[in-house]
Protein backbone atom coordinates (compact mmCIF):
# COMPACT_ATOMS: atom_id res chain seq x y z
CA UNK A 1 0.00 0.00 0.00
CA UNK A 2 1.53 3.36 -0.88
CA UNK A 3 2.50 6.15 1.83
CA UNK A 4 -0.37 8.40 0.48
CA UNK A 5 -3.35 5.44 0.36
CA UNK A 6 -2.22 4.48 4.05
CA UNK A 7 -2.11 7.96 5.82
CA UNK A 8 -5.30 8.73 3.71
CA UNK A 9 -6.95 5.05 5.06
CA UNK A 10 -5.96 6.14 8.36
CA UNK A 11 -7.83 9.60 8.34
CA UNK A 12 -11.01 7.81 7.39
CA UNK A 13 -10.16 5.26 11.02
CA UNK A 14 -8.91 8.16 13.38
CA UNK A 15 -12.31 8.25 15.63
CA UNK A 16 -12.17 4.51 15.70
CA UNK A 17 -8.22 4.58 16.33
CA UNK A 18 -8.73 7.02 19.27
CA UNK A 19 -11.56 5.32 20.59
CA UNK A 20 -9.57 2.18 21.38
CA UNK A 21 -6.58 3.89 22.17
CA UNK A 22 -8.30 5.47 24.56
CA UNK A 23 -10.06 1.74 25.60
CA UNK A 24 -6.31 0.00 25.43
CA UNK A 25 -4.87 3.32 27.73
CA UNK A 26 -7.56 3.15 30.94
CA UNK A 27 -9.28 6.36 29.05
CA UNK A 28 -6.15 8.20 29.76
CA UNK A 29 -6.61 10.73 26.77
CA UNK A 30 -2.63 12.07 27.06
CA UNK A 31 -1.81 8.32 27.11
CA UNK A 32 -3.90 7.64 24.18
CA UNK A 33 -2.73 10.44 22.55
CA UNK A 34 0.84 9.36 22.83
CA UNK A 35 -0.34 6.37 21.86
CA UNK A 36 -2.04 6.78 18.79
CA UNK A 37 1.14 8.82 18.03
CA UNK A 38 3.27 5.79 18.38
CA UNK A 39 1.15 3.35 16.90
CA UNK A 40 0.92 5.82 13.45
CA UNK A 41 4.34 6.34 13.61
CA UNK A 42 5.12 2.53 13.62
CA UNK A 43 2.37 2.64 10.72
CA UNK A 44 4.40 5.18 8.55
CA UNK A 45 7.82 4.20 9.06
CA UNK A 46 6.98 0.64 7.92
CA UNK A 47 8.05 -0.75 10.98
CA UNK A 48 4.40 -2.46 11.61
CA UNK A 49 3.67 -3.66 7.87
CA UNK A 50 0.07 -4.39 6.85
CA UNK A 51 0.22 -7.87 4.76
CA UNK A 52 -3.33 -8.14 3.73
CA UNK A 53 -4.61 -11.36 6.11
CA UNK A 54 -6.95 -9.16 7.80
CA UNK A 55 -8.98 -5.76 7.38
CA UNK A 56 -7.19 -2.93 7.68
CA UNK A 57 -9.10 -1.47 10.60
CA UNK A 58 -8.30 -5.13 12.48
CA UNK A 59 -4.53 -4.59 11.53
CA UNK A 60 -4.30 -1.32 12.38
CA UNK A 61 -6.58 -1.79 15.73
CA UNK A 62 -3.55 -4.05 16.66
CA UNK A 63 -1.02 -1.88 16.33
CA UNK A 64 -2.25 0.40 18.49
CA UNK A 65 -3.51 -2.53 21.66
CA UNK A 66 0.43 -3.45 21.14
CA UNK A 67 1.35 -0.09 21.20
CA UNK A 68 -0.50 0.51 24.05
CA UNK A 69 0.67 -2.20 26.23
CA UNK A 70 3.90 -1.52 25.78
CA UNK A 71 3.82 2.26 26.80
CA UNK A 72 1.25 1.16 30.13
CA UNK A 73 4.01 -1.31 30.51
CA UNK A 74 7.06 1.17 30.53
CA UNK A 75 5.36 3.99 32.53
CA UNK A 76 4.04 1.27 35.09
CA UNK A 77 7.63 0.31 35.79
CA UNK A 78 8.86 3.71 35.50
CA UNK A 79 6.58 5.30 37.99
CA UNK A 80 7.52 2.04 40.56
CA UNK A 81 11.08 3.08 40.12
CA UNK A 82 10.05 6.72 41.18
CA UNK A 83 8.00 5.42 43.77
CA UNK A 84 10.72 3.26 45.02
CA UNK A 85 13.12 6.26 44.86
CA UNK A 86 11.09 8.76 47.13
CA UNK A 87 9.20 5.77 48.93
CA UNK A 88 5.70 7.05 47.68
CA UNK A 89 2.93 4.15 47.20
CA UNK A 90 1.31 5.80 43.96
CA UNK A 91 -2.34 3.66 43.82
CA UNK A 92 -3.51 3.43 40.26
CA UNK A 93 -6.53 5.34 39.93
CA UNK A 94 -8.94 3.15 37.62
CA UNK A 95 -10.82 6.45 36.30
CA UNK A 96 -7.64 8.39 35.82
CA UNK A 97 -7.83 11.10 32.82
CA UNK A 98 -11.44 10.62 32.61
CA UNK A 99 -12.35 13.40 34.56
CA UNK A 100 -15.57 11.78 34.99
CA UNK A 101 -16.82 13.65 37.72
CA UNK A 102 -15.98 17.52 36.28
CA UNK A 103 -17.50 17.55 32.65
CA UNK A 104 -19.03 14.02 31.77
CA UNK A 105 -22.46 12.59 32.26
CA UNK A 106 -23.21 10.57 34.96
CA UNK A 107 -24.06 7.38 32.26
CA UNK A 108 -20.53 7.24 31.28
CA UNK A 109 -19.05 7.61 34.25
CA UNK A 110 -20.69 4.34 35.57
CA UNK A 111 -20.05 2.74 32.52
CA UNK A 112 -16.38 3.26 32.45
CA UNK A 113 -16.80 2.31 36.32
CA UNK A 114 -18.13 -0.81 35.20
CA UNK A 115 -15.90 -1.92 32.88
CA UNK A 116 -13.04 -1.52 35.29
CA UNK A 117 -14.49 -3.57 36.99
CA UNK A 118 -14.19 -6.58 33.99
CA UNK A 119 -10.92 -8.46 33.41
CA UNK A 120 -8.96 -6.77 30.28
CA UNK A 121 -10.19 -9.66 28.21
CA UNK A 122 -13.94 -8.84 28.77
CA UNK A 123 -13.18 -4.85 28.51
CA UNK A 124 -11.25 -5.19 25.54
CA UNK A 125 -13.73 -7.52 23.48
CA UNK A 126 -16.73 -5.72 24.86
CA UNK A 127 -15.47 -2.37 23.69
CA UNK A 128 -14.86 -3.92 20.34
CA UNK A 129 -18.25 -5.18 19.68
CA UNK A 130 -20.59 -2.60 21.42
CA UNK A 131 -17.65 0.13 20.80
CA UNK A 132 -16.58 -0.33 17.33
CA UNK A 133 -19.55 -3.01 16.49
CA UNK A 134 -16.75 -5.54 15.26
CA UNK A 135 -17.70 -9.35 14.99
CA UNK A 136 -16.23 -11.32 17.74
CA UNK A 137 -14.19 -13.24 14.87
CA UNK A 138 -12.44 -9.80 14.36
CA UNK A 139 -12.23 -9.36 18.16
CA UNK A 140 -10.34 -12.32 18.38
CA UNK A 141 -7.89 -11.59 15.40
CA UNK A 142 -7.01 -8.13 17.21
CA UNK A 143 -6.89 -9.22 20.93
CA UNK A 144 -4.64 -12.01 19.50
CA UNK A 145 -6.79 -15.17 21.22
CA UNK A 146 -8.76 -18.14 19.34
CA UNK A 147 -12.40 -17.54 18.60
CA UNK A 148 -13.67 -19.62 21.25
CA UNK A 149 -12.07 -17.70 24.06
CA UNK A 150 -13.34 -14.48 22.81
CA UNK A 151 -16.55 -15.86 22.72
CA UNK A 152 -16.19 -16.85 26.24
CA UNK A 153 -14.97 -13.25 26.94
CA UNK A 154 -17.62 -11.70 26.03
CA UNK A 155 -20.62 -13.73 27.41
CA UNK A 156 -19.34 -14.06 30.45
CA UNK A 157 -18.19 -9.76 30.47
CA UNK A 158 -21.46 -8.73 29.15
CA UNK A 159 -23.03 -10.32 31.58
CA UNK A 160 -21.36 -9.38 34.33
CA UNK A 161 -21.26 -5.22 32.95
CA UNK A 162 -25.32 -5.70 32.76
CA UNK A 163 -25.33 -6.90 36.45
CA UNK A 164 -22.72 -4.10 37.51
CA UNK A 165 -24.90 -1.54 35.52
CA UNK A 166 -27.80 -2.75 36.76
CA UNK A 167 -27.30 -3.10 40.68
CA UNK A 168 -25.60 0.53 40.01
CA UNK A 169 -28.92 2.18 39.14
CA UNK A 170 -31.34 0.25 41.86
CA UNK B 1 -31.11 -7.46 41.14
CA UNK B 2 -31.99 -5.79 37.63
CA UNK B 3 -30.06 -6.77 34.12
CA UNK B 4 -29.32 -4.59 31.44
CA UNK B 5 -29.85 -6.08 27.96
CA UNK B 6 -28.10 -5.95 24.37
CA UNK B 7 -29.29 -2.93 23.26
CA UNK B 8 -29.42 -0.92 26.56
CA UNK B 9 -25.52 -1.71 26.42
CA UNK B 10 -25.17 -0.75 22.83
CA UNK B 11 -26.78 2.55 23.67
CA UNK B 12 -24.51 3.28 26.26
CA UNK B 13 -21.72 2.72 24.35
CA UNK B 14 -22.93 4.47 21.87
CA UNK B 15 -22.73 7.66 23.86
CA UNK B 16 -19.82 7.06 25.44
CA UNK B 17 -18.36 7.23 21.65
CA UNK B 18 -20.03 10.71 21.25
CA UNK B 19 -18.20 12.02 24.25
CA UNK B 20 -14.93 10.47 23.14
CA UNK B 21 -14.72 12.30 19.75
CA UNK B 22 -15.62 15.39 21.31
CA UNK B 23 -11.66 15.04 22.97
CA UNK B 24 -10.64 13.75 19.57
CA UNK B 25 -6.88 15.27 18.62
CA UNK B 26 -7.08 16.06 14.77
CA UNK B 27 -5.69 13.26 12.72
CA UNK B 28 -3.24 15.99 11.02
CA UNK B 29 -1.83 16.77 14.47
CA UNK B 30 -1.45 13.58 15.47
CA UNK B 31 0.35 12.67 11.92
CA UNK B 32 2.71 15.50 12.04
CA UNK B 33 4.27 14.96 15.33
CA UNK B 34 4.56 11.17 14.37
CA UNK B 35 6.22 12.05 11.37
CA UNK B 36 8.45 14.82 13.12
CA UNK B 37 9.19 11.81 15.32
CA UNK B 38 10.10 9.38 12.60
CA UNK B 39 12.49 12.31 11.56
CA UNK B 40 14.38 12.37 14.27
CA UNK B 41 14.51 8.75 14.99
CA UNK B 42 15.97 8.68 12.06
CA UNK B 43 18.37 11.60 12.32
CA UNK B 44 19.81 10.06 15.61
CA UNK B 45 20.19 6.01 14.88
CA UNK B 46 22.96 6.10 12.67
CA UNK B 47 24.72 8.22 15.21
CA UNK B 48 23.42 5.29 17.73
CA UNK B 49 24.98 2.59 15.44
CA UNK B 50 27.96 3.95 14.70
CA UNK B 51 28.83 4.79 18.26
CA UNK B 52 27.51 0.41 19.13
CA UNK B 53 30.42 -0.29 16.11
CA UNK B 54 33.10 1.80 17.41
CA UNK B 55 32.13 0.82 21.04
CA UNK B 56 32.64 -3.37 19.82
CA UNK B 57 35.50 -2.51 17.99
CA UNK B 58 37.35 -0.79 21.08
CA UNK B 59 36.22 -3.98 22.72
CA UNK B 60 37.57 -6.61 20.52
CA UNK B 61 40.76 -5.09 20.48
CA UNK B 62 40.54 -5.23 23.96
CA UNK B 63 39.94 -8.90 24.49
CA UNK B 64 42.77 -9.52 21.67
CA UNK B 65 45.36 -7.24 23.09
CA UNK B 66 44.50 -8.94 26.40
CA UNK B 67 44.66 -12.32 25.11
CA UNK B 68 48.47 -11.65 23.29
CA UNK B 69 49.52 -10.62 26.52
CA UNK B 70 48.37 -13.68 28.39
CA UNK B 71 50.78 -15.72 25.39
CA UNK B 72 53.63 -13.69 26.10
CA UNK B 73 53.90 -14.12 29.60
CA UNK B 74 53.70 -18.00 29.04
CA UNK B 75 56.35 -18.04 26.79
CA UNK B 76 59.95 -19.21 27.86
CA UNK B 77 62.41 -16.02 27.99
CA UNK B 78 64.92 -16.09 25.20
CA UNK B 79 68.54 -16.04 26.07
CA UNK B 80 69.65 -15.27 22.44
CA UNK B 81 71.95 -18.12 22.25
CA UNK B 82 70.30 -20.85 20.27
CA UNK B 83 69.58 -24.10 22.77
CA UNK B 84 70.37 -22.18 25.60
CA UNK B 85 67.94 -21.59 28.22
CA UNK B 86 67.24 -18.28 30.10
CA UNK B 87 68.24 -18.28 33.83
CA UNK B 88 64.98 -17.78 34.86
CA UNK B 89 63.57 -21.24 32.99
CA UNK B 90 66.49 -23.04 33.80
CA UNK B 91 66.49 -26.46 35.95
CA UNK B 92 68.73 -28.41 37.73
CA UNK B 93 68.75 -32.23 36.62
CA UNK B 94 68.94 -33.33 39.97
CA UNK B 95 66.20 -31.03 41.12
CA UNK B 96 63.37 -34.10 41.69
CA UNK B 97 65.56 -35.79 43.73
CA UNK B 98 65.47 -32.63 46.74
CA UNK B 99 61.77 -32.45 46.52
CA UNK B 100 60.64 -34.18 50.00
CA UNK B 101 57.42 -35.98 49.88
CA UNK B 102 56.18 -33.90 52.30
CA UNK B 103 52.72 -35.37 52.88
CA UNK B 104 54.40 -38.80 54.04
CA UNK B 105 56.37 -36.99 56.24
CA UNK B 106 53.57 -35.31 57.92
CA UNK B 107 51.29 -37.92 58.09
CA UNK B 108 50.72 -39.02 61.46
CA UNK B 109 52.43 -42.98 62.16
CA UNK B 110 49.92 -45.87 61.62
CA UNK B 111 46.83 -46.22 64.83
CA UNK B 112 46.59 -50.10 64.28
CA UNK B 113 49.89 -52.13 63.47
CA UNK B 114 50.47 -54.47 60.65
CA UNK B 115 51.27 -57.92 61.49
CA UNK B 116 54.84 -57.27 59.07
CA UNK B 117 55.84 -54.89 62.06
CA UNK B 118 58.08 -56.97 63.57
CA UNK B 119 59.73 -58.70 60.01
CA UNK B 120 60.68 -55.59 58.80
CA UNK B 121 61.75 -54.72 62.34
CA UNK B 122 64.10 -57.65 62.74
CA UNK B 123 65.02 -57.51 58.74
CA UNK B 124 66.21 -54.10 59.37
CA UNK B 125 68.11 -55.07 62.93
CA UNK B 126 70.05 -57.82 60.90
CA UNK B 127 71.25 -55.43 57.99
CA UNK B 128 72.43 -53.18 60.86
CA UNK B 129 74.27 -55.62 62.83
Amino acid sequence: MEQCELERELEQLHSENWGWALACCGRDRELAEEVLQAAYLRIISGRARFNGDSSLKTWVFGVIRLTARGEVRRRWFWNRRRADSVTVIDFPDPTRGADIAVEESDQRARLIRALNGLSRRQREVLQLVFYHETTIEEAADIMEVSIGSARTHYERGKKALARKLGSAET
Amino acid sequence: MSELKGDDLRGRFSTLRQQDRRHEPQFGEVLNRAKLRNRDEAGSAPTLRWIAVAASIVIAAGVVINKARDRDDERPVETGVPGVPAITSWQSPTAGLLQTPSRALLAPPPLLSSVFDGVTQTALQSIAD
